[in-house]
């Protein structure tokens, strides 16, 4: 990420500069819909935080002191909206429903249950990664830079969060030879 | 089982499953949906935002206009003025004080006032204020703004084009009575005379409040005779440094004020419509979330049913229920009062994943549907265009 060109992207926009608030939307929607759709479970709820959240930096962008953190910021706004939305619904939880029995061994769609519930089941930080790596293809490079933690530590967590699921999945009888297989 | 670090098949799997097929919005379709956040950043940039002409927003106005914001303004410092007087202290006057006892008895309050934004024109606005709850703002084109804290609503009232805009309260004003009442409990600000002048050719004695680590000032005119006062001036700075001036005049407490100015009903001959605030929207969108996930159940349900119905769909929803769906599911969080929130469309053969075989009943369209199809996904479609087109496709054409 060109830093210099993103903190010029910020200030610009802070003067109401409406093209460059577009470059800096198209730079991280991706990325805020993959990180709602992390806490949420669901895409169109996704798109809708999403956009939710880059209306709200529109309104209050000019309150951002450090330009340079402009993309923690957005992090903490889509957090925060998803949070809201979760809040809302407290009586369900966002993990894909477990009263009703999908996963069947032999059917394709069963076996997207099963990893969709493998990775709802993960920790929040776990899932974030692992949903912004497979959403839109994120590099753990661009995953780093989004969150603001070491690529060391996105590797890491990556590799454990992935563990866990073949974990999940195992005990839930698949195998690598049964994905490959269907 | 291979490891997951080293493998190809896990990532494929979590592609497939995570991985995102539709188009996300773009950056136009955002702006198009969301003029107000676009309003509000490009506003600087434009040196007569508020003389333009533009269509009624209530966000604009009640969030974003600087005659609002500094309307509200003026009522916190005739506050600060209470407050001081509460706590007795600071004032010199003691006649000032005594008449400050009357204040706070107070019921109504109205003031002029007139606000001077950076780079554009002095806008006036007269302000009412029924204690506790109400306020009135008449703003300049005509337009009025009326706030009930207390059941956390606002109406805006455009009399040129004869609309009315109903809204919940967005939180920064919100705060505005709250704000009211701190100041009473805890006033800072010290005060300090600043010696006698004219102001509209009457005498006055002036004093000016300041606060600690506060740039902010604000001078007050009182009568000697009333101790009332009858002029405000402020001068504050944004949070961008900008200068803004006000000044608020024809003070007056408890004049009559008729009821009927604060009330939340459209005068006859308006159209009117509601716009949601922060609260609403997150509600829509939660039973929105949770109708789709119902819809999913369902969907699920009548797979398994074709499972063990050699790949027979059921005939109705009630083929489900009398197994295992739950009959709760059958209901529409969107529209709770429907026993069955969902029309069910048995598939044709030969399947295709593109047909639709769950939608949400309607009575008229609204911001759209949730809709589901044969693979058991469930899309929101906003365009009942798009709707009526995907169900009326014929198969070959899916």
């Amino acid at each position: 990420m060109n830093l210099n060109s993103e903190t010029t992207l910020v200030e610009a926009a802070q003067n109401g500069h409406l093209e460059s608030f577009g470059a800096l939307y198209e730079r991280y929607h991706s990325s805020m819909v993959a990180l709602a759709y992390s806490m949420l479970a669901d895409r169109d709820m996704a798109e809708d935080a999403a956009q939710e959240v880059f209306a709200i930096a529109c309104r209050d962008l000019r309150s951002l002191k450090s330009k340079e953190r402009f993309a923690a910021w957005l992090v903490g706004i889509c957090r925060n909206v998803s949070r809201q939305m979760l809040r809302a619904n407290k009586s369900r939880g966002v993990a894909p429903d477990n009263d009703f029995t999908v996963v069947r061994r032999d059917d394709m769609e069963g076996r997207r249950e099963a990893i969709r519930k493998a990775v709802w089941s993960l920790r929040e930080p776990e899932r974030e990664l692992i949903v912004m790596r497979y959403f839109d293809g994120f590099s753990q490079g661009q995953i780093s830079e989004v969150l603001d933690i070491s690529s060391q530590a996105v590797n890491g967590r990556l590799v454990r969060a992935k563990r866990k699921i073949a974990e999940y999945l195992k005990r839930n009888g698949f195998t690598g030879g049964d994905y490959e297989n269907a | 089982m291979k490891t997951p670090e080293n493998d190809k098949w896990l990532d494929d799997a979590l592609a497939e499953t995570i991985g995102s097929k539709k188009p996300q919005t773009g950056f136009e379709q955002w702006k198009q949906k969301h003029p107000e956040a676009i309003q509000m950043l490009t506003s600087r940039a434009r040196s007569k935002a508020l003389t333009t002409k533009r269509p009624l927003s209530i966000r604009n106005i009640i969030m974003k206009s600087p005659i609002t914001k500094l309307a509200a303004a003026a009522t916190i410092i005739i506050a600060v003025i209470i407050g001081i007087n509460q706590f007795g202290g600071s004032i010199e006057s003691v006649a000032f004080a005594d008449v400050m006892q009357n204040i706070q008895n107070a019921q109504t309050l109205t003031y002029r006032s007139v606000i001077t934004p950076v780079d554009q024109e002095p806008q006036v606005s007269k302000t009412m204020v029924l204690e506790p709850h109400l306020m009135r703002v008449e703003l300049p084109n005509g337009r009025v703004w009326i706030l009930d804290h207390s059941q956390g609503k606002a109406l805006l009232l455009d009399s040129k084009n004869k609309q009315a805009v109903m809204s919940s309260t967005p939180q920064k004003t919100l705060g505005l009575y709250d704000t009211f009442r701190d100041f009473r409990n805890n006033p800072d600000f010290s005060v300090s005379r600043i010696g006698r002048s004219t102001i509209d050719g009457m005498q006055a004695v002036g004093f000016q409040l300041t606060r600690e680590n506060d740039e902010n000032v604000i001078i007050v005119w009182a009568n000697p005779q009333t101790s009332l006062p009858i002029r405000i001036e402020r001068t504050v700075k944004d949070k961008d440094g900008q200068v803004i001036k006000s000044v608020t005049t024809n003070i007056i407490f408890d004049a009559e004020l008729d009821q009927s100015l604060f009330r939340l009903i459209p005068p006859e001959g308006y159209t009117h419509r509601f716009v949601d605030g922060p609260h609403e929207r997150t509600v829509k969108l939660t039973k929105r979330m949770n109708s789709a996930k119902n819809m999913q159940k369902i969907l699920l349900a009548c797979m398994v049913y074709a499972k063990d119905h050699e790949d027979q769909w059921p005939d109705s929803l009630q083929d489900l229920t009398q197994r295992r769906l739950a009959r709760d599911t059958l209901i529409n969080p969107r529209q709770p009062e429907r026993e069955i929130g969902y029309v069910y469309v048995k598939p044709r053969t030969p399947l295709s994943p593109s047909q639709i075989v769950l939608y949400e009943k309607y009575d008229s369209w609204g911001d759209g549907i949730n809709v589901g199809y044969v693979d058991a996904h469930v899309q929101f479609i906003k365009k009942e265009s798009n709707f009526k087109n995907d169900i009326q496709k014929p198969i070959e054409a899916r």
